[in-house]
């Protein structure tokens, strides 16, 4: 918690869950944070002041079992508010199921999946491995669908989309069907489509898994500028090591099913620095740790 | 390609392959010298048609009628009971079957236990209609909510929609080439249909039409009657065609010939 009055320092050391017993509080969501607003709990309603959480997702002793296939095993993540981390791990060893878990298409077998300080509103928007945008709607229909399903009235969220699509490179599109668009551009739409759906983590699955390399290495570039704009929480999925480093604050390495945390990797990169990102020493060293981790599960 | 240039293409091949058909049937109708009354040439039919015009358009009309009222049923209560297939899978495992085996019951055994129960009007005719429609409609409509693509019912789940919700912004959207197909092989039974239970027996019809014909050994007329049912039929099949395209522009603009995709 970062608060914005002094009155608070004694409180740094209280556990986020006691924090709540002790005082009142009023939730505000305002430019994508959840500010919290302070009161005495005992009768005087005095407000103390404001707190903005840092949030806070946690995956704690997560377990999935489909039938006799163990998935997922005593599964422990965390993700802070505005981190960009990545789950890397072989094909089929369980990383759909975590964002399925998150996003409620799948219940646990066992664990706790806690979201800290990010308000009631709904967390999390899960954007597909292949874009299923629908073939029988345009661009614009086709990315206001999150808005469209919570009742928002179509003319204000087409608005609002219509706002957004020069930042995806969509401008001028937003007539065309999806099968007119190339395959970049249709993995950009459906980021669109996820991003207007105003969940403050946004759950991405191997989003550039099935384009070329020239088209990908364009879009991670992309998207790694488009980050700092977007504001949001980025939960990525992804079985290329160098997408992984390229974008993501933190990497979570899981091993094959039934899955586990091998290795979880900051990933401490000067991006703005001179020279080509890639080919830097540090990258090299964080490369090489993500391919021991992976090689010493059998995962290569 | 233009548009025309596009029709054209489509239309010509069938054109000229009718042509060529009739101008041999013609032609070994005149060099034969086979008796009209057992097989009129082509020339013979137009004129029959063209003398009997005034009856055979009567009776078309309560055929057309027939049909259009046994389909639009058809389909309506076809398609609430793919919707309901759709809904429930114990449903469907039971009626499924049931509903492929009803179609090996050959239609002429119906058609006068039709004729026994309900008289000689019109609703034995209707029903035997709706009887040769209903299947593929509700096939067609079950297989279309089926088709729908399971990933993105996940994302539709992930973003919270409710059942109503998927089922009119995605199943629904989803079926509809599957259930226009379904409504286009019913449309093309469905004239067949009604000439069928008029045939057994009517008042009125291009079916009793027929049959009168074939007792006054008017093969010329059987001809024609032949001609304008095949003609109507396929009037139909073109309506629901323009009406496809209306309802699923998208559709089309896929299928002609996947324009080269719009790079950035
Ligand atoms: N609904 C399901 N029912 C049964 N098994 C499933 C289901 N979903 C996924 N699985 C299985 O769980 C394993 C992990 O799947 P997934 O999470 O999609 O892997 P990943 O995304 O890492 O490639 C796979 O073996 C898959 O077959
Ligand atoms: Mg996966």
């Amino acid at each position: 918690m970062h608060f914005f009055s002094s009155k608070f320092d004694s409180l740094r050391g209280i556990h986020f869950e006691d924090f709540w017993k002790i005082y009142g509080f009023n939730r505000r969501v305002s430019g994508g944070f959840c500010f919290i607003q302070i009161f005495n709990r005992n009768g005087s309603r005095e407000l103390l002041g404001e707190a903005v959480t840092t949030g806070r997702i946690a995956l704690e002793g997560i377990s999935k079992n489909y039938a006799d296939l163990e998935v997922l095993r005593d599964l422990n993540l965390e993700v802070n508010r505005g981190e960009f981390v990545t789950l890397i791990g072989p094909s089929g060893s369980g990383k759909s199921t975590v964002f399925n878990i998150l996003s409620g298409l799948e219940p646990a077998s066992a664990g706790t999946v806690k979201v800290e300080g990010f308000g009631n509103e709904r967390a999390f928007a899960y954007m597909p491995q292949r874009d299923a945008l629908l073939p029988w709607r345009n661009i614009l229909d086709n990315v206001i669908l999150g808005q469209e399903l919570q009742g928002v009235a179509r003319k204000k969220a087409r608005a609002e989309a219509l706002s957004q699509l020069p930042f995806f490179g969509l401008e001028g599109f937003e007539k065309n069907y999806p099968f007119e668009l190339s395959g970049g551009m249709r993995q950009r739409a459906a980021l669109l489509r996820t991003v207007l759906t105003h969940c403050p983590v946004l759950l991405l699955d191997e989003p550039f898994g099935a384009l070329d390399a020239l088209t990908r290495a364009q879009l991670q570039q992309w998207l790694g500028e488009l980050r700092t704009r977007l504001n949001r929480t980025i939960l990525f999925i992804t079985h290329d090591v160098e997408e992984a480093l390229l974008l993501s604050d933190r990497v979570y390495v899981l091993s094959p099913r039934p899955a586990h945390v091998v290795l979880e990797l900051p990933v401490d990169l000067d991006r703005s620095g001179p020279g080509e990102l890639v080919t830097s020493p540090r990258f090299v060293e964080l490369k090489a740790q993500l391919l021991a981790a992976l090689k010493s599960e059998g995962a290569l | 390609m233009t548009r025309s240039l596009r029709l054209a293409r489509q239309i010509l091949p069938p054109v000229l392959l009718v042509a060529a058909f009739v101008a041999l049937w013609q032609l070994y109708v005149t060099l034969s010298g086979i008796r009209q009354t057992i097989l009129p040439g082509p020339w013979r039919v137009v004129e029959a048609l063209l003398n009997f015009w005034d009856v055979i358009s009567d009776n078309l009309v309560y055929t057309l009628v027939e049909a259009t009222l046994g389909f639009s049923t058809a389909l309506a209560i076809g398609f609430a009971f793919a919707v309901l297939l759709d809904y429930s899978p114990v449903l469907r495992r039971a009626v499924y079957p049931i509903l492929v085996a009803s179609q090996t019951v050959p239609m002429v055994a119906i058609a006068p236990l039709l004729i026994i129960w309900f008289g000689y009007d019109i609703v034995p005719k209707i029903i035997v209609v709706w009887l040769v429609c209903f299947f593929p409609i509700v096939v067609a409509g079950v297989d279309g909510f089926a088709s729908t693509d399971p990933e993105t019912t996940r994302l539709f789940r992930s973003l919270q929609a409710t059942r109503l919700q998927i089922f009119w912004k995605l199943r629904l959207p989803s079926a509809l080439p599957f259930i226009f197909s379904g409504i286009r092989i019913a449309i093309t039974y469905a004239i067949g249909g009604a000439v069928l239970g008029e045939y057994v027996g009517a008042e009125k019809g291009l079916g009793i039409f027929i049959q009168r014909s074939k007792n006054s050994f008017r093969n010329d007329l059987i001809f024609a009657a032949v001609l304008v049912t095949a003609v109507a039929s396929i009037a139909l099949f073109l309506l629901v065609t323009i009406v496809q395209h209306r309802v699923m522009p998208w559709y089309y603009r896929q299928q002609a010939g996947r324009k080269s995709p719009k790079k950035k």
